[in-house]
Formats: structure tokens, C-alpha cells, sequence
């Protein structure tokens, strides 16, 4: 006689029904919760609502479906198991691997998911509200805070790509008129720069690049204000400098490479190489404020590139040596007089508030006096 | 004093190879662009024009597709594709080329001035010494890569192309 259906049976593979699915939930969830810092898992979880519904939902069908399965079953005693058998072990094992794997991807992808929403909803209000910030100021916030949370390298990355691409559509919006990206450019400094999870080499590499993109981009949309370019210059400036302090040598060859065209850039690179005694990185930098086919003492890159030489000159011997060549053959190519040129030099650092170089330049104007004779005898 | 512009497109100019920069940034002569790949290469020369142009024989393709493909295409890597010599016959020779890949936008002074070009690669002479020929560049604008090679390598490359680009300027002259 075959064996009854009892409470007590039922009982028994329900509980073991549940806490197998509660095993196939809390696990990855526990490791989940664990491994993301809280400022992350609370955008995720903001975000991610109706996704976690959806699985919810889904995992709870497959329960009851299994559930009904097994009741078809009964225990039976030194009975060889039928196909019911087999195939109800199957649907069960079947339906806990398929939870556990789901929920583990689910989560191992939530981020660049969330990033990817993020984005998407940006877009969505800029096509609804247009570009200017108001509306969608709370939705940019969380992609910045989860790049400031994220890990240096590819999560960082991921969120770097979205504020390019965003950039990209904003600027070529008819809409746009110079002076939208405030927020997206000061994010750039707030996801490199920041003291608990700075940006690694690749991250420093991507942002120049992504900047030099957006004001490469002015010249083709030619906006009436141009807010957004000078705001670009100076986050360059400042992800350079501390890119030659911070981060390989490699990596800083790489930015300057990238950020030739950006003077003020090229002299910080220069001058953070010089304290960081990185010579390399330093005649690199100056080499390319040397490139210039004509010089004019308006021109701020001569400001620049005579505050370096004189910064050159008092790093030993050899970089005294090194400036003073480099003037020797090119003296008579600054206009007026490079007297002025020098002087000039000094007014404009002393008003940057550049104590250190205007101290260097006068230095250099003093034992240069030859060479500020407006009527040079050598 | 002008200086004189060069491109070397190497992706090892930052890494094995970055001591060579070095004399040429103290000669204060140069005015050194870097590309680290073919992409960054053709799109370097494309805006500005270069005094002189060194090449390294395997690069690797960058991320302009059509590179890709030709790398894809030879089923190796950038080490058995060699896609600098590719790059020299598509600008210097292009019926030559034979993964033909088109260049557009390329400026006159390219095929004007083949004399500005030259070579810094790990082959030995001998292994290339046919497409030099066919390219139209001479031995001194040769140079090979060599683990124990002097430091002025590049700089002394580049000076040789400059002497033969001045002695083509003066008997076209």
C-alpha cells in the first residue's frame, strides 16, 4: 500500500522548499549589501524599485509552481522513482539555480544599469523640458554621487561616458548657447579629485579627453557665450596639474600630449613637475610653450613660457643651461624687445597672484640684464 | 628660431622607447607630436604638416575601423600585420598598398614630400629593405630598434631626414 499524503510530509518539504529560497535570496543580497559603499546602494535601490519587484514576482510564480509540483508527489517506501520524480527534482533544483543566478547577475550589473536609467532620464527631460538644469538637477546629483562613490577604473568610467554622452547631446541642442554644463563640468573635478576614491590613470587620461572633446565642440557650434569652455579650460588645468603629482609618468605625458593647445595647463604641468622633480614631464611641458612661430607680448603664452624658462633656471645647473640655450637663439624673436616681453611677464603673474614666478622672472630680468638691453650687443 | 615640427607614431613612446624624447627635448630644436597608433597617426597628419615623420612598423590599429578590419582581415596581431608599413604605402604609395585602405583628407605636403618620412622598427633592415625601396625612402632614413641602442637614436634619425629633406629642397630649388 502506497504511502498517505501527511501534514507532517508537507509540512517538511515546504519548509525545506523555503529555506532553500530564502538561501538563493539572502546570500547574493548579504554579499551585495556588503560590498557597495551605502551612498551607492541607496541610488541603486532608488532606481532599481521596480526591477527588484518584477524578479520578486517572478521568483514567487516559480515557488508556487514548484510548490504545486511536489504535492503531486507522494512518499513512497522502496519504490523505484517514476518520471514525476525525476522531473520534479529537476523543476525545483532547476528553479532555485536559475533564482540565485538571476539575483547574482541582476546586482553584479546594477550599476552600470542604474547609470544607464540615469542617463536615459536625463535625455528624456531634455527632450520634454529642454536643457536648462531645474528639472532634472536631483536625477544629475545621483549620477555624480555614484561616480564619486564608485571604484576607480571601469564603474568610474562608466559614469565618465555618461556625462560625455550627455555633453555631446546638449551641445548639439539648437538650444544650447554656451553656458549649460556648468554641472556636468564641475562633476568632472568632484568624481576625479575627490580624497576617499580618487580616479586612477585611466580615469585622469578619459576626463582630459572627454574636456578637450567639449571645447573642441565650440569651435563647430560657434554658442554666443562661451561660460562652458573657460570652465573646461580651468577643470583641465587642474586634473593635469594634479595628474603629474598624483599619478604615473606615463599618465602625465599622455595629458600633455592631449592638452598642448591649453598654455595655462601645459606651464601648471610644467611647474607641478618641477616641485615633483618629474624633469621629463618638465621639458616636455616646456618644449611645447617653445613651439610658437611668432611672439607677441600680448600673448599669454609668452607669459607663460618666459615664467617657466625663469622656473628652469634655477632648477641646478642643468636647467639653467637648458633655459638660457633656449634663449640665446631665440631672443630676438620676442616683439617688442624681450625686456618688455619679461616685464609684461611679471605684471601678469603678479596679478594671478603668482608670487613664486613673478620672484623667479624678476631673478632671471636681473641677471638677464643683457638680454632686456633693448639694443642687445652679443 | 623655428622649430621643426615631428611626428612619431609609435605606441611605445611613452613606455620601452620614452628615453628617446629625452635629446630631443633638451636640443630644444624639435617640437615632438606623439600618436600611439595608426588612427591617431593619420589623423595628426591630417592637421598639421610635419617636418618629419617617423614611423614604427608595428603599430597597433587605434580606433578608427578601417584599421581594425586590416588587422581583423590578417587573422594575427599588430606584430605580424605590420601595419606602419601599411600606413607608409597608403599615404607615400597607395596603388602599392596591398590591404587598401582609402585615405581621405590627406594634405598635399604628404605626397609632395616623401623625403620627410623615415623608420624606427625592431626588423632588421634586410626584413623590409624591399618596401624601402618601393616607398621610395632611403637607407639613412632607416633606423633600427635595439635594446642596447644609444639614447640620441631618434635624434639622430631625425637630423639625417632633415639633411635629406634640405639637400631635396635645395636640387628642387
Amino acid at each position: 500500500m502506497d504511502a498517505q499524503l501527511t501534514e507532517a510530509w508537507g509540512v517538511a518539504y515546504f519548509q525545506i522548499i523555503i529555506t532553500l529560497l530564502v538561501f538563493a535570496f539572502s546570500i547574493p543580497f548579504i554579499v551585495y549589501q556588503i560590498s557597495l559603499p551605502k551612498e551607492i546602494l541607496h541610488i541603486i535601490n532608488k532606481y532599481m524599485k521596480r526591477s527588484v519587484w518584477l524578479v520578486l514576482s517572478i521568483i514567487i510564480m516559480l515557488f508556487i509552481f514548484a510548490l504545486c509540483f511536489i504535492w503531486i508527489l507522494h512518499p513512497v517506501r522502496g519504490r523505484i522513482a517514476t518520471w514525476q520524480h525525476w522531473a520534479a527534482g529537476l523543476l525545483i533544483t532547476s528553479a532555485l539555480i536559475f533564482t540565485l543566478l538571476f539575483w547574482v547577475r541582476m546586482l553584479l550589473g546594477s550599476i552600470k544599469k542604474v547609470i544607464r536609467k540615469l542617463e536615459v532620464k536625463i535625455k528624456k527631460d531634455i527632450y520634454e523640458n529642454g536643457i536648462s538644469l531645474s528639472q532634472k538637477e536631483e536625477i544629475l546629483d545621483d549620477l555624480i554621487s555614484l561616480g564619486k562613490n564608485s571604484d576607480p577604473g571601469h564603474e568610474k568610467r562608466l559614469v565618465l561616458d555618461a556625462l560625455n554622452r550627455l555633453a555631446i547631446h546638449i551641445q548639439r541642442n539648437n538650444d544650447y548657447s554656451g553656458c549649460e554644463l556648468e554641472d556636468y563640468l564641475r562633476s568632472f573635478e568632484k568624481i576625479i579629485l575627490n580624497d576617499i576614491k580618487p580616479g586612477n590613470d585611466d580615469n585622469f587620461c578619459r576626463s582630459v579627453e572627454i574636456l578637450k572633446g567639449i571645447k573642441d565642440r565650440f569651435s563647430e557650434i560657434n554658442p554666443k557665450i562661451n561660460t562652458d569652455f573657460t570652465l573646461a579650460q580651468t577643470i583641465t588645468i587642474n586634473l593635469s596639474a594634479e595628474a603629474v603629482k598624483s599619478k604615473t609618468n606615463i599618465t602625465a605625458k599622455k595629458i600633455l600630449q592631449n592638452v598642448y593647445d591649453n598654455n595655462e595647463a601645459v606651464f601648471e604641468m610644467g611647474l607641478a613637475a618641477l616641485e615633483a622633480k618629474k624633469y621629463s614631464i618638465a621639458l616636455s611641458a616646456l618644449n611645447e610653450l617653445e613651439a610658437l612661430e611668432e611672439k607677441n607680448r600680448s600673448n599669454e603664452q609668452i607669459h607663460h613660457l618666459l615664467g617657466l624658462l625663469a622656473h628652469f633656471r634655477l632648477v641646478y645647473p642643468a636647467g639653467k643651461r637648458r633655459a638660457e640655450w633656449f634663449l640665446s637663439k631665440n631672443v630676438s624673436d620676442f616683439k617688442p624687445s624681450f625686456g618688455e616681453c619679461v616685464q609684461e611677464a611679471i605684471e601678469f603673474f603678479y596679478k594671478t597672484a603668482l608670487y613664486d614666478t613673478v620672484e623667479k622672472l624678476t631673478i632671471m630680468q636681473e641677471e638677464l640684464y643683457y638680454y632686456t638691453d633693448p639694443d642687445p650687443s652679443f | 628660431m623655428k622649430k621643426i615640427k615631428v611626428l612619431w607614431i609609435e605606441d611605445g613612446a611613452f613606455v620601452e622607447v620614452s628615453k628617446l624624447t629625452g635629446p630631443l627635448y633638451t636640443s630644444g630644436k624639435y617640437n615632438l607630436v606623439i600618436a600611439l597608433n595608426a588612427s591617431d597617426g593619420i589623423k595628426a597628419i591630417k592637421k598639421n604638416e610635419f617636418d618629419v615623420v617617423i614611423v614604427d612598423i608595428r603599430i597597433p590599429p587605434g580606433s578608427d575601423p578601417a584599421w581594425k578590419g586590416v588587422v581583423a582581415r590578417s587573422r594575427t596581431d599588430k606584430i605580424q600585420t605590420r601595419l606602419g608599413l601599411n600606413l607608409l604605402y597608403s599615404l607615400l604609395k597607395p596603388d602599392l598598398v596591398k590591404e587598401k585602405i582609402t585615405l581621405t583628407g590627406i594634405p598635399e605636403w604628404v605626397s609632395m614630400h616623401p623625403e620627410r618620412f623615415g623608420v624606427l622598427t625592431v626588423e632588421d633592415e634586410r626584413d623590409i629593405v624591399e618596401d624601402l625601396e618601393k616607398l621610395g625612402l632611403p637607407e639613412e632614413s632607416f633606423t633600427r630598434k635595439k635594446s642596447k641602442m644609444p639614447v640620441t637614436a631618434l635624434l639622430d634619425l631625425i637630423e639625417r631626414i632633415v639633411q635629406l629633406k634640405e639637400k631635396s629642397t635645395s636640387a628642387g630649388g
